[in-house]
């Protein structure tokens, strides 16, 4: 009854709900606005019903094989249009013979989407071999070496860094030997959906969570002293134990936001792109790789699926870490704006932090196990993430040391209260 | 029995309350004191609030900090500055503040139906508070100190606010009230708790400097109050030399009700001392400073 109640205050302050349905209609803003690759990312649906996803020699045969047939229907077509004949759809791309062919409207609508699939069908054709010689002459040492470099680590720093390349390294050819990097998917380089989903998409979400938890945390805690009503609620029979109430249904308000927001930004997000036949594709695929040419190198042989339900889960588990620094500093400081305010400093303060510390420390690298420094980088979360952060459990490590640290700071904090002076 | 044995509190280095000894058994017990004596104070160890930085209060022989939820849950405390939600109607909020004393949904309901018609406020029950008067959220406040059938009703300056005809309700509410509990009535308006306190309890200098009835108290400053009439021209000067403890314009002259320790003269008439009387004696240099202050 008592968390009922307290639960209340939250649904029915208008801030949080108005900015929940604010975030949420920005959210589909973001979706809308990247919906005009759908189309082409569609083409890949029916080349994996063909195909199926792996694409070792048999898939690779297949694909081949289908793909030329697709060129050879459309050289027919275009012999008995123009004349002409392709030793590539890109060909028929070229800026000094496509703007004519369109100008003298030849082809019809549906003629220029079937160039455009074959087109799509190509990339994946010629992207087989090149992700295969890729991940065949990945060494993940150099990619360690040339990290240090970069960053100009040196000493412990740089050795550790090393150590955890080295860890990494059975798993790369372990990869290359499940033959997880050559499953189809849609391709990086052409929509960047990695990015978008899990840099773009889930780095708002995560912010967006986080700012209504900390406003509704903060408003929760301080509810009867900003409200002048503390003097009655703490003489009565629950007393100070309420600010256990208050915790839990702030834990449980940020699980149900958190999980709302997901789950409503990632239902819109696959009702407009089509991931069918693609679930179950690990998330190590070479397809994946973007412009930038990094692959991602997961821990552990997971599935597109696998890793997408990962990712939620650690954005719920962080979400309840700042309600965990929310109710710590409203303990402390009993204005819920001035708490807002001071989770924003400690928040740049733990992205900071790092940057202050010497090159040739491990606590260079230990400072990064803050969920600070770790939301920022959801899109790489699971897999080698830079010289940092490439710690196999960085994760785990950096959200089970919070949470311990920080429930015990909370339980310090309601005792204290306990015998506090109000 | 509601036990206060050597009760020192300390904020920092500033003394508010020291060695304080009370006992209180069922009653109206009417803690009268000007603002910044340290009623809150007191009040506010007796419902938990604050801790007393030396000494213990008791009820039954059993610390009320180690008691803790079961001494909460026999109490019933209206604040000085009774806090509420605007956008909450008496009702919900009362059924809020049943939940937090523990009180079973279904019961609460009846319980608050029962109290919102002894408060008159039965016709507003389930309005938005952000509309009511004071005296309407007072009572309010008292409803909820209520709530729970408290064995302990502590109510601090529970008549701001209402008017004379509330309360007269109000003094008659807990006249039947405190026949089997403790109710203790903080206020600075004497009249509060003239007729109705078993005990008036005053503190002057952090310490308790009466606990007694209103009449023994009244006997202190038995054949030193006095009244008379004096001219405007002399009113001024009258002022200066004694305490005078009320003033009245009738006929041309002022009729000065006064105190003083002299050797009586003719023209005064002496008179029953009342409980303003001792309070404006007691807390004469109180009276001053306000007056100065203001």
């Amino acid at each position: 009854m008592i968390k009922r109640l307290e639960f209340k205050k939250i649904i029915s302050s208008p801030i949080i709900l108005g900015l929940f349905v604010l975030f949420l209609l920005f959210n589909c803003f973001l979706i809308y606005q990247q919906s005009n690759l759908r189309h082409d990312m569609k083409s890949l649906q029916p080349i994996v019903q063909e195909t199926g996803t792996l694409m070792d020699e048999e898939g690779r045969q297949k694909l081949q094989t289908s793909y030329e047939q697709d060129l050879n229907t459309w050289n027919k077509l275009t012999q008995s249009k123009t004349g002409d004949t392709y030793q590539t759809a890109a060909e028929f791309y070229k800026p000094e013979l496509y703007y004519s062919l369109i100008e003298s409207n030849i082809y019809s609508k549906e003629e220029l989407q079937d160039i455009n699939k074959l087109a799509i069908k190509e990339t994946y054709v010629n992207s087989i071999q090149e992700i295969e010689t890729k991940y065949n002459e990945l060494n993940v040492m150099e990619n360690a070496e040339e990290g240090i470099r970069l960053f100009g680590l040196k000493g412990a720093a740089a050795e550790k860094v090393r150590e955890q390349y080295a860890v990494l390294k059975p798993r790369v050819e372990e990869l290359v030997q499940n033959k997880e990097h050559l499953h189809l998917f849609f391709h990086g380089k052409m929509f960047g959906t990695h990015s978008f989903l899990f840099k773009t998409l889930f780095g708002f979400m995560l912010f967006q969570a986080m700012i209504l938890i900390v406003l509704f945390t903060a408003f929760i805690v301080n509810y009867e002293f900003e409200h002048r009503t503390a003097l009655v609620t703490y003489a009565t029979k629950r007393g100070r134990r309420l600010m256990w109430d208050k915790l839990l249904v702030s834990t449980f308000a940020s699980t149900l936001v958190t999980v709302a927001l997901l789950a409503i930004t990632l239902s819109v997000y696959f009702i407009v792109f089509d991931y069918s036949g693609l679930w179950n594709v690990p998330i190590s695929t070479g397809f994946l790789i973007e412009l930038n040419k990094i692959p991602f190198i997961s821990w552990w042989n997971v599935t597109f699926i696998q890793y997408l339900f990962m990712s939620c889960g650690l954005v719920v588990i962080c979400q309840i870490l700042f309600v965990l620094i929310t109710f710590c500093l409203s303990m402390l400081i009993r204005n819920s704006y001035i708490v807002f305010t001071l989770f924003g400093v400690i928040f740049l303060a733990g992205l900071y932090m790092p940057s202050i510390m010497p090159k040739d420390s491990t606590m260079l690298l230990y400072t990064h196990f803050s969920p600070f420094i770790l939301v920022m980088n959801v899109k790489k979360w699971w897999m080698e993430s830079g010289v940092f952060t490439t710690f196999k459990f960085y994760e785990v490590i950096t959200v089970t040391g919070w949470l311990i640290a920080l429930l015990l700071t909370a339980w310090f904090f309601i005792k204290r209260f306990a015998k506090e002076n109000i | 029995m509601l036990l206060v044995e050597d009760v020192t509190k300390n904020f920092g280095q500033f003394n508010a309350l020291k060695n304080i000894n009370l006992e209180f058994c069922n009653g109206v017990y009417g803690l009268l004191a000007p603002n910044g004596a340290g009623k809150t104070t007191l009040i506010k160890m007796l419902t938990t609030l604050l801790f007393p930085t030396t000494g213990s209060i008791r009820y039954d022989g059993e610390d009320i900090i180690k008691m803790d939820e079961k001494y909460r849950e026999i109490i019933g405390y209206l604040p000085q500055e009774f806090g509420y939600y605007k956008n909450y109607s008496p009702t919900s909020y009362l059924l809020y503040l049943a939940a937090l004393k523990g009180i079973h949904p279904k019961t609460a309901i009846t319980r608050v139906e029962e109290l919102l018609k002894t408060v008159a406020l039965d016709h507003v029950a389930n309005k938005k508070m952000k509309k009511f008067s004071g005296g309407m959220i007072q009572r309010v406040g008292i409803a909820q100190a209520m709530l729970n059938d408290p064995k302990i009703l502590i109510l601090d300056e529970p008549t701001a606010g209402l008017d004379p005809k509330e309360r007269v309700r109000f003094r008659n509410l807990l006249t039947n009230l405190a026949r089997d509990r403790i109710v203790i009535l903080s206020t600075h308006i004497v009249s509060d708790v003239e007729s109705i306190a078993n005990e008036i309890i005053m503190i002057k200098n952090q310490e308790v400097l009466y606990k007694d009835t209103v009449s023994n108290i009244c006997r202190n400053i038995q054949g030193l109050v006095y009244e008379t009439e004096v001219s405007y021209e002399q009113t001024e000067q009258f002022r200066t030399t004694y305490l005078t403890l009320s003033e009245k314009q009738e006929n041309g002259s002022m009729y000065m009700r006064f105190l003083t320790e002299d050797t009586a003269k003719p023209e005064w008439k002496p008179v029953h001392p009342n409980l303003e009387d001792v309070f404006l004696y007691i807390y004469q240099d109180g009276v001053l400073s306000d007056d100065q202050t203001a």
